[in-house]
């Protein structure tokens, strides 16, 4: 199936971007140019084109029964399965994955449970909007990235938003760490006189009268668009200050009648699809448990981290990328009967690895966004794995 | 397979039988006419039960993001007494054990209108359809601020197809696109594009969707809604519509005057004449119940003034190209004189506009509250005595602002099958349904007749949908027939769309390829066209 030369556009499935513009051109399975030029999409590519070929060598039909007959007798005997849906499978896989959680009675969670799930409600409920990548590009005056490294996480953000030619905002980074130790910068570099005003308007927040302060930083940035974008990677100390930091914009936004807006940009591809998966069949969105004896919603409680670092699931089915959770939970797992069902084994030595295509690479298949927009993923190449919407299928056909 | 239905009290408005003894004979999908070789023939013995066709929803949101955006705030299980969203398939069985058998979701973004559609397919055992918001897309605010009747005839079919929708809706049209501006639309007359007013862009959208001959006319959300005095805004919005047909949604929520204390009061008397006069309109209630719930809706201005007068976590989404949604908990509490007076509100309008085939029943859920509260709701309309008992319970002010008291009419069975079967389904242009006659589509629902109205609205005995049994005596079967997804597909002029789509397609981050359903080539499973006139 694999042509001698292949040019094509391809949407990318490695970040949340999903930059639908890409140019990839293969020689039978190696990839041989990758334009625009994208240090993240290049590597992703490489890998899944690489690791197809070893997977090949390495999973024989018999193995895969083999595989196949130990999935089933460990779902049927486990009594306290989890399953986690996570990142790198279509929608409609993560959707047929919150639904077997729910017919074997087993926990489910998402990377919605991260600690990074709350940032982004807390900036809804402080007022401020969450909005689209396009409604960035139309609406950004100055943006600021809290916690977000572009070149190492997002390579081409800005110019999958702002096409060349176009206006870019003016970008501040801020680096939740360091914010608070900002004193003797030069107060003529305007970033780090927005840090020092921003710092200064931390500290006094709850002792000055909070509109005061407001016109006080809305007259210094002096726009009436603004947009935050941030990321799950935010420590506990910079999701407090970011939290303050949401409050205090949507005053700027209420007292100037300026816009700021939020964008929370997860770090696995197709998280927001996760999360809404598990939400759209459970009800609640995040960590929930289907067993109807059990209390069904605790998102502290039932987050795959803290199930597995307590030892509590007898059984983990991870489907997608589970690589988030803790180090210890991925330590334990290597004691905890496993079934991973992903494009690339979890780890040597741990559990089951049932090898799935991978849509964007192999197979087709819809993720979201990062802004929870559904974007279609062709496939490069034709598939020698199979879908994991067909592995659940036929999973749950078993206990049907 | 043939079914009989042996013995029943048949009511059926569209056929004029109000209660009368007699069998009702099923064939595949369709009502027929006695047989002369029934094959395969079951035989069910209906004597002393109440035959309908079965419930249709006109207007509620049943999926899709916008209610992912309201589970953000199901936080704690306790919210599961009463304020919880279920998931997408729980909402359609409920559905369905209450005999509804057809369900429309009334606020479908196009960008994420994929998503809407993968709920959709979840929902089975009923049909269901989703209207697409267009009042603050971008290509029809621009189309329309041109004056070109024709493109925009060509937009909005295209919306339609491209999103696979049965309708278009416009919520508060151009509240989003002033929004982020940060202007406030206060009146139809506000410019919310240039050169275009809201009541020009409702007159355009209203009339195109006639020159389209849709099923169902333009269903509108009018601006203004909640506000104390909004009933003169709603009246003015009629008069915009200058006669052309339309769909007034929720319209309780709009039916507020302002007393001298501060408080809300009913304005129903005002303007119940203009809604009794406007024969080429229809309107649903947006009744309030009590309890938690969540307010869910594309007019953001509208979430963003709730969120200030409560102070309550609140949750928004801009969208790029089109308009927003925003999402607020809130909770109806029966001692709270604003809650009370809405609740009074709904009811009096119910019980005072005389024509059940053109004012129907719904929460608008879950803003009034959860549809599972229908059940009570219909008790309160057919007995004088029950609401008068709840009056009582509520703050007095439901007594002292709203005419609720006084009023003696109590809803006939009759008109209760009128309002939830027959009236919706002649307002969505559904015609195969909400009736019993020859060649109907075989959904209906069955009662015992019991003295607790609510136990008997609640657990119909049987529940039919394309020829099925689905629900027997409140249980669900298994093996639910998937039911369809209603969609319209007028014809669309490739060329024109493709010119008017480019500028648009430019501005966005999304390519034509990608948006709404044309990722997966419009290739959507179980769907039935209905035909445009």
């Amino acid at each position: 199936m694999y042509g001698k030369f292949l040019t094509h556009m391809f949407a990318c499935p490695f970040c949340s971007l999903h930059c639908d513009d890409l140019e990839i051109s293969l020689e039978e399975q190696n990839l041989t140019s990758l334009f625009p030029i994208c240090p993240k999409g290049i590597n992703g590519f490489s890998n899944a084109l690489s690791s197809l070929a070893s997977n090949k060598k390495d999973k024989s039909s018999e193995n895969w029964k083999e595989d196949w007959t130990r999935t089933i007798q460990l779902i049927k005997t486990a009594h306290h399965p989890l399953v986690i849906i996570g990142g790198g499978i279509s929608y409609t896989a993560q959707r047929l994955a919150a639904a077997l959680a729910r017919q074997i009675n087993a926990w489910a969670d998402s990377p919605a449970s991260l600690g990074g799930c709350a940032l982004p409600w807390t900036a809804v409920e402080v007022g401020l909007t969450t909005c689209t990548l396009g409604e960035l590009r139309a609406n950004a005056e100055i943006l600021i990235l809290l916690d977000i490294h572009l070149e190492e996480d997002y390579p081409r953000f800005t110019n999958r938003i702002w096409r060349p030619g176009t206006q870019q905002p003016e970008l501040l980074e801020i680096n939740s760490h360091e914010l608070f130790q900002i004193t003797d910068q030069d107060p003529n570099e305007p970033l780090i006189k927005t840090l020092v005003h921003l710092r200064l308007c931390f500290s006094n927040f709850f002792t000055e009268p909070v509109i005061e302060l407001c016109h006080t930083i809305g007259k210094m940035l002096d726009v009436s668009r603004g947009a935050i974008v941030f990321s799950s990677r935010l420590v506990s100390g910079g999701r407090m200050l970011t939290i303050e930091l949401f409050g205090l914009l949507h005053k700027i936004s209420v007292a100037h009648r300026c816009n700021w807006q939020a964008l929370y940009l997860p770090g696995g591809s197709n998280w927001p699809g996760a999360s809404q998966a598990l939400s759209a069949e459970s009800g609640y969105p995040c960590a929930v448990h289907f067993s109807p004896r059990q209390v069904k919603f605790s998102p502290i409680m039932y987050s795959a981290t803290n199930l597995i670092e307590q030892n509590a699931p007898d059984l983990v089915i991870g489907v997608g990328d589970i690589g988030w959770l803790s180090t210890k939970a991925l330590n334990r797992l290597r004691e905890t009967p496993t079934i991973v069902i992903n494009s690339v084994p979890l780890m040597e030595n741990v559990g089951i690895w049932l090898p799935i295509a991978l849509p964007g690479v192999d197979d087709k298949g819809i993720f979201l966004r990062a802004d929870n927009v559904p974007v279609h993923l062709s496939p490069l190449i034709a598939s020698q794995n199979p879908s994991a919407e067909y592995i659940l299928q036929n999973i749950m056909e078993e206990f049907k | 397979m043939t079914i009989v239905l042996k013995g029943g009290q048949v009511y059926d408005p569209a056929n004029g039988l109000k209660g009368k003894v007699c069998d009702l004979w099923i064939e595949g999908d369709r009502i027929v006419a006695p047989p002369q070789n029934p094959v395969n023939l079951t035989v069910i013995d209906a004597r002393g039960w109440i035959i309908a066709p079965g419930a249709i929803e006109i207007h509620a949101h049943l999926g899709g993001q916008p209610l992912t955006m309201a589970r953000h705030f199901c936080l704690s299980e306790e919210r599961e007494a009463s304020g919880w969203i279920p998931p997408t398939a729980e909402i359609a069985t409920a559905y369905l054990r209450m005999g509804y058998t057809t369900l429309m979701d009334a606020a479908m973004p196009s960008l994420t209108s994929w998503l809407t559609h993968v709920d959709l397919q979840e929902m089975v055992g009923v049909d269901r359809g989703a209207y697409v918001l267009s009042g603050d897309h971008a290509l029809v605010l621009e189309v329309a601020s041109h004056g070109d009747q024709k493109t925009l005839r060509e937009i909005l079919a295209w919306l339609l197809v491209t999103c696979g929708a049965y309708a278009i809706k416009l919520t508060n049209p151009g509240v989003a696109t002033l929004w982020r501006k940060r202007i406030a639309l206060s009146s139809l007359n506000d410019e919310i594009y240039p050169a275009l007013t809201q009541r020009k862009l409702i007159k355009s959208v209203a009339s195109a969707i006639v020159n389209l001959g849709l099923p169902h006319p333009l269903h509108l959300h009018v601006g203004n809604l909640g506000q104390p005095g909004s009933w003169r805004n709603f009246l003015q919005t009629i008069e915009s519509l200058e006669r052309l047909p339309a769909h007034l949604c929720h319209i309780q929520f709009y039916l507020y005057d302002e007393k001298e204390s501060g408080l809300l009061s009913s304005a129903v008397g005002c303007v119940l004449d203009q809604l009794v006069s406007h024969t080429e309109l229809t309107f649903d209630v947006g009744q309030v119940t009590f309890g938690p719930t969540v307010n869910l809706s594309a007019d953001v201005q509208l979430i963003e003034w709730l969120h200030n007068l409560t102070n309550k976590a609140w949750s928004y989404q801009l969208w790029e190209g089109e308009g927003a949604m925003a999402a607020l908990p809130t909770q109806y509490f029966p001692d709270d004189p604003v809650s009370a007076i809405q609740w009074a509100t709904g009811l009096e309008l119910l019980l005072r506009f005389p024509d059940p085939l053109r004012l129907f029943l719904t929460v608008d859920y879950p803003n009034g509250g959860s549809f599972t509260a229908y059940p009570q709701i219909l008790a309160w309309l057919m007995q004088r005595d029950a609401r008068r008992e709840m009056l009582k319970k509520v703050h007095t002010a439901a007594m002292s602002y709203c005419d609720l008291y006084a009023i003696e009419r109590e809803y006939t069975l009759d008109e209760i099958i009128t309002m939830t079967s027959w009236g919706p389904a002649r307002a969505l242009g559904l015609l195969d349904r909400g009736h019993l006659g020859i060649g109907a589509l075989a959904d209906l629902r069955c009662y015992k007749p019991q003295i607790d109205l609510v136990k008997m609205f609640s657990d119909p005995v049987l529940v039919v949908k394309n020829g099925q049994v689905t629900v027997r005596e409140g249980k669900i079967e298994n093996n639910l027939p998937h039911g369809k997804i209603l969609l319209v597909r007028p014809p669309i002029d490739e060329c024109v769309q493709e010119q008017t789509t480019q500028s648009f397609f430019r501005n966005i981050t999304i390519p034509k390829v990608q948006y709404g359903l044309s990722m997966c080539g419009k290739e959507l499973a179980n769907i039935e066209v209905v035909s445009c006139r």
